[in-house]
């Protein structure tokens, strides 16, 4: 009987331990840079969009990411009394013009264009969560894998929100 | 003697040895292919050695289930031929993908990602035939092995074996349709699964009369079926010629007149002469396979390269050693020093060798299959339902006939273990137990590892810079560097500029004309008290857009 | 855990040898002049919608080659191998007479795969990575493929190709195109009708104009760009504005006779109606 026992755990934790070793790798959206930026600080709560920084987001593929001419549209002013503001500027007026560089998170047989998505009423937070917990998305710690794009593909994740039927078949994502 | 026969079965496996890893580095280069010929000799020994594993299972199963007596050693021998060949035969599919690592995708069930394998395939429904036929030959030979010590297990033997039965003539159906439901015209042939089951049969009867001569064995019956065979496939290889045109001498000379020589009683009666005879079958048939698996228009035996040679060879050496290791070891191991193969070994067993004890089955109680049935019969509704009802990401969707070929195995696979599990771990000892409880632990881990898929590795591309080349252009920079102080719509956005901002000037079309364009457009470019410059970032032509687009907004507004 | 499952690297070309453009307008070369015999045609009707469940009702892309205007100069091969990156073949496999150019020439034809609504490549795939999209694109997902080869072996006129050696690793693969992927030894591959300008074109329009029925106007793929007589037709078969149904409803339309009972997407033309 407990060999049984033992058997039937062993096959068990093997299952949830290989899944968790093979599993396909949380694709990491935070990119590296060495100035110091805080979402929280820039959301909602002082009225920016996320497309007036991520401009592609609108309409294209890409989403980007701000070069410091366009941080500079706004910060070339003190934009606050707090006194780490004057550290800021100085971490910007040396930074270099590009801060930050991004990688592409996604293997190279997969196409994904935001601005489609946007035109069909994504939100940005329903993805990428909201600008209060930028670096947490929806599924769970930066994990974008197949099986949630095609749970919101298919209808499943976000029902109430009226979605059109998007594709599910291959060749709508991949190369 | 069966040390030399190791012996022998090891020199051949590593002749081969140096083919094999060939193969499996180089891949499907590594043997003959060419334009049209895209399997070449891995599937055609897999479908050798999975007819010679049909041979055992019907001697053995199929003689019990239909009341033949037969000896016992001869069905252990033939049974155990079975396990071998199906070991050998499944190398052979792993060795031919281009991929090896990607076999699992095969699996018809879901994975992490949502993907399901095209149970449209032939390939599929092998897959699953042929694991479920050696997991379900293993238990079959396990408990006809242990039976005689452990009388329980004679009542299942029986039952098993019409289990057994319509499984194997299915399996080699579906191996035949591997090819039958292909356009490639050397394929064609609607009867397909009677050809390959009837050659299946033939060289698995060579291959038992050929092992129980090791024995010092002969069964009278065997032979005569060989022999009635060899005219079901001459009848066969004519048809070919008449339908298609296509003739081998070699495979019809070997495979349907030398068997003839059994009609004479000198090489009847002398081993060897029946040795003859039966290799004589093998390599038929073995040549048969490859000639017609490599449908190319050159003649296909004459492009042997050394490889294809090395594959035989180790698929040889792999049989015999595995076979004889087996029978010289590990029978005495499992089974004590009194048992032979699962016979209880007397002391006057010398003086029989012609016919050996000759056991009528029992008289069965079949009663004891309801329940497995009900139950087998249970699972392979739901997995159909399952199956069927899958979101696929195939646009065309599967039906019920797809998935059919798949029920008989997964039947008999849940009807087998439920029938047989417990009296077999009922019998069996600590080391035994512990062993499967290792087992299933490693089987959960590869069940894991399928299921998850591992991950694919990140393009090294990086995102350039943005340029801008939508169509929308003046809107799209509008909205992206304009928008935050001066609002989507033209006015303030309220909340960003009264908090942070110095207030920018109210654009109304009034203030517009009165400032003029060329003004506005040098204010975009070369910026302002508060307002950054923008040469460089936009063109003239875009930054004249742009006073145009504030116009449009302003006088949208009033 | 980079170990086994569906790990492999992708093919990435840094450090590996790059070939010169040169080789493969050699190599183009070198298949025209061992250019195949031609097929026996049969007349077909124009392609209409695909008859499967979930196919679309608006788009089924398609081509037409007009053999009266092709003269089988080989541009169309040489461009469909720059937009795909389409590796070069070693020696041995020239000799073996296989190259892995999707287009190939028989008998003055310039033939792909046609891109069947019926494929039997597509139901004899084991894992599903030949599938078919419902705007009628037959596609290979290179991840999904595990090299069983059956659908090689069941393409009735042998369009597609199998990467039976790693071209970069042999410096035989240039990445012409970098909106392609490279593919990895051990799959196979085929005429895509340029999946990736389609997803491109359909993207930017449905996230600029989003109330637009996409129809897929104005798009071309390579061949049909860089052939010098116009005789490569790309088009939607639905869409009655389209360059393709254009010039293929006066025309008679034909296929290979062993494909001509699958609903082929892509037919030759010849002679007037």
């Amino acid at each position: 009987m407990k060999y049984l026992m033992a058997g039937l755990l062993a096959l068990l934790c093997g299952f949830f331990l290989a899944d968790f070793l093979f599993r396909q790798q949380a694709s990491e959206v935070k990119t590296p840079g060495n100035i110091p930026f805080d979402h929280a600080l820039h959301g909602d709560s002082i009225g920016l969009d996320c497309s007036h920084c991520h401009t592609g987001v609108t309409y294209q593929a890409h989403a980007y990411l701000p070069s410091k001419t366009d941080c500079m549209d706004c910060h070339r002013l003190p934009l606050t009394e707090n006194p780490g503001i004057e550290k800021l500027d100085s971490a910007l007026s040396r930074a270099e013009e590009f801060p930050w560089v991004h990688k592409r998170v996604l293997p190279e047989h997969v196409v994904f264009h935001h601005g489609l998505h946007f035109a069909a009423g994504v939100q940005c937070s329903d993805c990428h969560g909201s600008t209060e917990k930028i670096q947490k998305n929806r599924y769970g710690g930066e994990r974008f894998t197949m099986q949630s794009c095609l749970d919101c593909h298919s209808g499943k994740t976000f029902e109430g929100r009226g979605f059109k039927k998007a594709a599910i078949h291959c060749g709508a994502c991949h190369r | 003697m069966y040390r030399i026969l190791v012996y022998i079965g090891v020199a051949l496996l590593l002749l081969g040895a140096f083919a094999f890893g060939v193969s499996l580095w180089e891949g499907p280069t590594a043997w003959h292919t060419d334009v049209r010929t895209f399997w070449g000799i891995p599937i055609s020994l897999f479908v050798l050695w999975i007819g010679l594993a049909h041979a055992g299972t019907l001697i053995s199963a199929i003689f019990l289930a239909l009341g033949y007596p037969l000896g016992r050693r001869t069905s252990m021998v033939a049974e155990l031929s079975t396990l071998c060949s199906l070991a050998v035969a499944a190398l052979f599919p792993l060795v031919h993908l281009g991929i090896i690592e990607n076999f699992y995708m095969v699996v018809p069930f879901l994975d992490a990602r949502g993907n399901f394998s095209n149970l449209r395939s032939p390939l599929v429904w092998d897959f699953c035939c042929i694991s479920v036929y050696g997991l379900v030959s293993l238990l079959f030979f396990a408990t006809h092995l242990f039976s005689e010590k452990f009388p329980d297990l004679k009542k299942l033997i029986r039952p098993m074996a019409w289990l057994l039965f319509p499984l194997v003539l299915w399996v080699h159906t579906i191996v035949s349709l591997d090819f039958a439901v292909t356009f490639v015209p050397q394929w064609r042939g609607a009867f397909f699964p009677l050809y390959f089951i009837a050659g299946a049969i033939y060289s698995g009867l060579a291959l038992v009369i050929i092992l129980l001569t090791a024995e010092h064995c002969r069964v009278r019956v065997l032979e005569k079926l060989m022999l009635g065979l060899s005219w079901f496939m001459a009848f066969f290889w004519l048809w070919e010629f008449l339908l298609k045109g296509s003739f081998s001498f070699e495979v019809v000379f070997l495979g349907a007149v030398v068997p003839q020589l059994m009609w004479l009683r000198v090489i009847r009666e002398n081993a060897f002469g029946r040795l003859l005879v039966a290799f004589s079958v093998l390599v038929s048939l073995g040549l048969e396979r490859y000639i017609l698996v490599t449908p190319s228009e050159y003649n296909a035996a004459e492009y042997f390269s050394w490889t294809d040679l090395g594959l035989v060879s180790f698929s040889l050496g792999l049989f015999t050693t595995l076979f004889f290791v087996f029978r010289a070891k590990f029978s005495s191991l499992l089974e004590g020093e009194d048992v032979v193969m699962g016979e209880i070994v007397l002391q006057q067993d010398e003086s029989d060798k012609e016919s050996e004890k000759v056991t009528l089955p029992e008289k069965n109680d079949f009663s004891i299959l309801r329940l497995p049935l009900l139950i087998g019969v249970l699972v392979t509704l739901l997995y159909v339902v399952w199956a069927v009802s899958v979101e696929n990401t195939n646009l065309a969707p599967l039906s019920v006939v797809n998935v059919a070929p798949l029920c008989l195995p997964l039947l008999v696979l849940v009807a087998c273990f439920t029938l047989c599990a417990r009296p077999l771990w009922g019998i069996s000892g600590k080391r035994v137990k512990l062993v499967c409880a290792v087992l299933a632990g490693i089987l959960g881990c590869l069940a894991g590892a399928f299921w998850a898929g591992g991950s694919s590795d990140v393009s090294s591309g990086v995102v350039s810079v943005q340029e801008v080349d939508s169509p929308k252009t003046v809107e799209f920079i509008w909205s992206s560097r304009c928008a935050s102080c001066h609002g989507q719509d033209g006015k303030f956005n309220e909340k960003f500029v009264r908090e942070f901002y110095p207030l920018p000037q109210k654009l109304t079309p009034v203030r517009l004309d009165t400032l003029g364009e060329d003004s506005l457009v040098k204010v975009i470019l070369d910026g302002r008290v508060n307002m950054n410059p923008y040469r460089g970032r936009v063109s003239e032509d875009e930054a004249r857009g742009l006073v145009r687009y504030m116009r449009h907004l302003a006088g949208e507004g009033e | 855990m980079q170990v086994l499952w569906g790990c492999r690297r992708l093919p990435d070309l840094s450090g590996a040898k790059v070939p010169e453009i040169a080789e493969f307008e050699r190599e183009v070369r070198l298949a025209l002049s061992r250019a195949k015999g031609a097929f026996d045609l049969v007349q077909v009707p124009m392609p209409g919608a695909l008859d499967v469940h979930g196919a679309s009702s608006l788009n089924r892309f398609g081509m037409a080659i007009d053999l009266d205007a092709c003269d089988g100069c080989g541009k169309c091969i040489l461009a469909c191998m720059q937009e795909n990156n389409i590796p070069l073949s070693s020696k041995g496999e020239r000799d073996a007479g296989r190259f892995m150019h999707w287009i190939e020439m028989h008998g003055g034809a310039p033939a792909m795969c046609f891109h069947c609504g019926n494929a039997p490549c597509e139901k004899v795939c084991p894992t599903g990575a030949a599938s078919h999209t419902p705007d009628g694109l037959s596609t290979m997902m290179y991840k999904r493929c595990t090299g069983s080869r059956f659908c090689g072996a069941n393409c009735p006129v042998g369009a597609r190709k199998f990467n039976y050696v790693d071209s970069v690793k042999e410096g035989l693969a240039r990445k012409f195109n970098p909106e392609v992927p490279l593919r990895s030894k051990g799959v196979m591959e085929k005429c895509s009708l340029c999946l990736q300008r389609l997803q491109d074109h359909k993207h930017t329009q449905m996230a600029t104009r989003p109330g637009v029925e996409w129809r897929g106007s104005g798009l071309k793929t390579a061949c049909s760009e860089a052939c010098p007589k116009n005789a490569i037709i790309f088009g939607n078969w639905l869409d009655q504005d389209s360059p393709l149904v254009q010039e293929a409803k006066h025309r008679n339309l034909y296929v290979p006779r062993e494909i001509a009972n699958l609903d082929p997407s892509v037919v030759y033309m010849r002679g007037r109606r």
